[in-house]
């Protein structure tokens, strides 16, 4: 009995220092990544939340606190509200498009055998291309007067479209501008998806009488690609939230064609309220991150890796 | 459901490589017909052409005396198993074995998403499906993994899956394309046992790809051997393994493999290895060199050998429970290495490093000529180096 009950005795004194060690250990491997993290994400994310709850302005002698000040004039701001309308009218647009135009290029060139490589690299130009410089290219196109597709729709007999004229198509116009410049990537990540479906699947639809092209598609194709899908609805979405160049360039948001990044920079960068577009950019980012949790969530649902 | 297959001059080229050519094949109704080779002989290549995954670019494939060429998969009415099971990773796996039914019995609209809903016979016909999936499942006792996705089952289970969705459309053949090879060891044999019984309850045509000759030998009802995309050799596993067509089968069938000893034919007609006589002779007017053939299990050791025998030194010894494997190395030539099989409980000192004599019955040695083709022999009536 003695001898028992000393046992664990003698084992307590390395037994509780252990853990304590090991916690000590942990904490130490775990410093640098933490540190790293606070000063280039937590500590600027920090500073725009607090900028967002003063009335700052670059050159203000003082500077005073607002509390929710900010974000109750954005939510009736006339300017604001359009920009968010704008914005979710733009990503309705550039979201399915893009992902379906992509998936569409990207079969289509899967197909090709010693074309590929072309038909890989010119979809993917305009992803390289600056899209400030192809904007201006694409007013030219786009001009009611000396642009060749009015030239085009006019030969066949329909009347002039003002595409960056007419304020209802602004939006529309961009949507399109924005998706030539996206389904090159959007087509490369596909391609990537489609090249990594093993072949014993077609096969085996061949064989159970699956082969036809929707058949094959809808059962093997589509589900397989059902990770790179989501992922290219991920990224498809960030970037259309993001829409500024082209508006800045073609549009300046004349005509209530403002979009969230851009109302933003005139707000912060023309009139310099850093305050009120640090709350600007606090209610894009929320939107942004509740955009992307939600996809995250619904697809993954019906993902299977 | 039992149908024939016929093959006749079929051959494949990929490019420039040729990777068939002109095979000729008869599989009975009903039989169990294993494709063996080593890896690039072109085995899963004339698997594929009969499935009709890929198409011949000379000769004719018959399934049952119909020409099947033009018909697509589907409609030649032939089920295959892969290697890696090709199930349909999002669908559980009674809609992996039900797929081939729906797209049997359904029309493509019925099958399309949201569209599909509309279809006042598709409940029935669904029905009537899930209850011979039912039926299958229990054959192949897979019932309770019926709702689990591919991705939550182990590969035996899959391969069950696989094998069912083969099964379910009643094929008039079941290709196999190396279906236990991503198996463990243990579940290999267990498999094995497993496919064998279901082909006989079926009673169905199956054709079995393999590079395992093991696989082939216990499963089989023939064999066929390719090398090099021509057809070595065809018939029964105790054909191939007693009477080899060419040095390529016999070292292919038979683990161990099969002893190869270089030895030449005297001008009299006598096979001699080394210096000595082996009491075998080859055919008339055949002289120059051949090779020997010895399977592990015909060769015997002789510790006291006052006779005129080839020596061999013994390097180590096996245990291999109810066997024991001898490795030997042949005494003229240090090169040759000598494999010998014998029973467990057969008294005899073995020792490493002693010297043994070797005997063979001349009866069970196999002759092949220079560019390896079975020759015949004849025993001659003075034995020497024979067992006594």
């Amino acid at each position: 009995m003695t001898t028992l009950a000393l046992a664990p005795a003698i084992d307590r004194v390395p037994q509780r220092s252990r853990p304590v060690r090991e916690w000590l250990a942990g904490t130490l491997f775990v410093v640098p990544a933490t540190m790293l993290l606070l000063a280039i994400i937590i500590a600027p994310l920090l500073c725009l939340l607090i900028l967002s709850m003063t009335d700052y302005e670059i050159g203000a002698m003082q500077i005073r606190w607002l509390g929710l000040g900010n974000f109750e004039k954005a939510l009736s701001d006339p300017v604001f509200r359009r920009a968010m309308g704008n914005t979710l009218l733009y990503v309705a647009l550039v979201l399915p498009g893009g992902v379906i135009l992509g998936l569409l290029v990207a079969l289509l060139v899967h197909g090709r055998t010693r074309s590929r490589a072309f038909y890989e690299v010119a979809y993917f130009l305009p992803v390289t291309a600056t899209l400030i410089a192809m904007a201006a290219v694409w007013q030219f196109l786009l001009h009611p007067k000396l642009g060749p597709v009015n030239g085009l729709l006019k030969a066949a007999g329909f009347p002039e479209m003002g595409f960056i004229s007419e304020p209802s198509l602004l939006i529309p116009t961009l949507a399109v501008i924005g998706l030539w410049n996206l389904i090159g990537f959007n087509m490369i990540l596909f391609l990537a998806g489609l090249t990594a479906i093993p072949r014993d699947l077609y096969d085996a639809a061949e064989i159970d009488g699956a082969g036809g092209p929707i058949d094959r598609f809808l059962t093997v194709t589509w589900p397989q690609l059902a990770p790179t899908t989501m992922f290219v609805a991920v990224t498809t979405s960030i970037t259309a939230f993001k829409v500024f160049d082209t508006v800045a360039v073609l549009t300046r948001g004349r005509d209530g064609s403002e979009v969230l990044l851009y109302a933003i920079y005139l707000e912060g960068f023309q009139y310099f309220k850093i305050g009120y577009s640090a709350a600007l950019t606090v209610i894009f980012l929320a939107f942004m991150l509740a955009f992307s949790v939600f996809q995250a969530f619904q697809l993954d649902r019906r993902v299977h890796y | 459901m039992e149908h024939s297959l016929e093959l006749t001059r079929i051959s494949k080229a990929f490019g420039k490589a040729g990777v068939l050519s002109e095979i000729d094949l008869t599989v009975e109704p009903g039989e169990f017909l294993s494709l063996v080779g080593p890896s690039g002989c072109g085995k899963s290549t004339l698997l594929r052409i009969i499935a009709g995954l890929e198409r011949q670019d000379a000769g004719q494939v018959r399934i049952g005396g119909r020409p099947v060429d033009d018909l697509s998969p589907r409609a030649r009415n032939i089920a295959m198993v892969f290697q890696n099971y090709a199930l349909y990773p999002h669908m559980s796996a009674a809609e992996n074995i039900a797929l081939p039914l729906m797209v049997d019995r359904l029309s493509l609209p019925e099958r399309l998403p949201l569209i599909r809903h509309l279809s006042l016979r598709r409940k029935r016909i669904e029905a009537a499906i899930s209850s011979e999936i039912g039926k299958v499942a229990e054959a192949l006792q897979i019932e309770p993994l019926l709702a689990r996705k591919p991705g939550q089952l182990s590969g035996g289970q899959r391969q069950r899956v696989a094998l069912a969705r083969a099964m379910v459309r009643q094929p008039s053949l079941f290709l196999m394309d190396e279906p236990l090879s991503n198996l463990d060891a243990q579940l290999r044999v267990h498999m094995r046992d497993e496919l064998t019984e279901l082909h006989r309850r079926l009673g169905a045509t199956f054709i079995y790809v393999t590079h395992d000759q093991i696989e082939a030998m216990t499963m089989s009802t023939r064999i066929a051997m390719l090398d090099g995309g021509r057809l070595a050799q065809i018939g029964s596993p105790a054909d191939l393994y007693e009477r080899p067509a060419s040095l390529t089968v016999a070292r292919f069938i038979g683990s161990p493999a099969i002893n190869i000893l270089p030895a030449r034919v005297d001008p009299q007609g006598h096979v001699i290895l080394g210096t000595l006589p082996t009491g075998l002779a080859a055919p008339e007017g055949m002289a120059g060199p051949v090779s020997l053939g010895l399977r592990p299990e015909h060769i015997r050791l002789h510790s006291s050998c006052d006779r005129a025998m080839p020596m061999a030194t013994l390097r180590r010894s096996e245990h291999h429970g109810a066997d024991r494997l001898l490795h030997l190395d042949l005494a003229e030539d240090r090169q040759t290495g000598l494999i010998v099989r014998i029973p467990q409980d057969e008294t005899g000192h073995f020792q490493p490093g002693e010297t043994y004599g070797i005997g063979f019955a001349p009866e069970k040695a196999h002759l092949f000529n220079s560019s390896g083709q079975r020759l015949g022999t004849r025993p001659l009536p003075a034995r020497i180096g024979a067992a006594a």
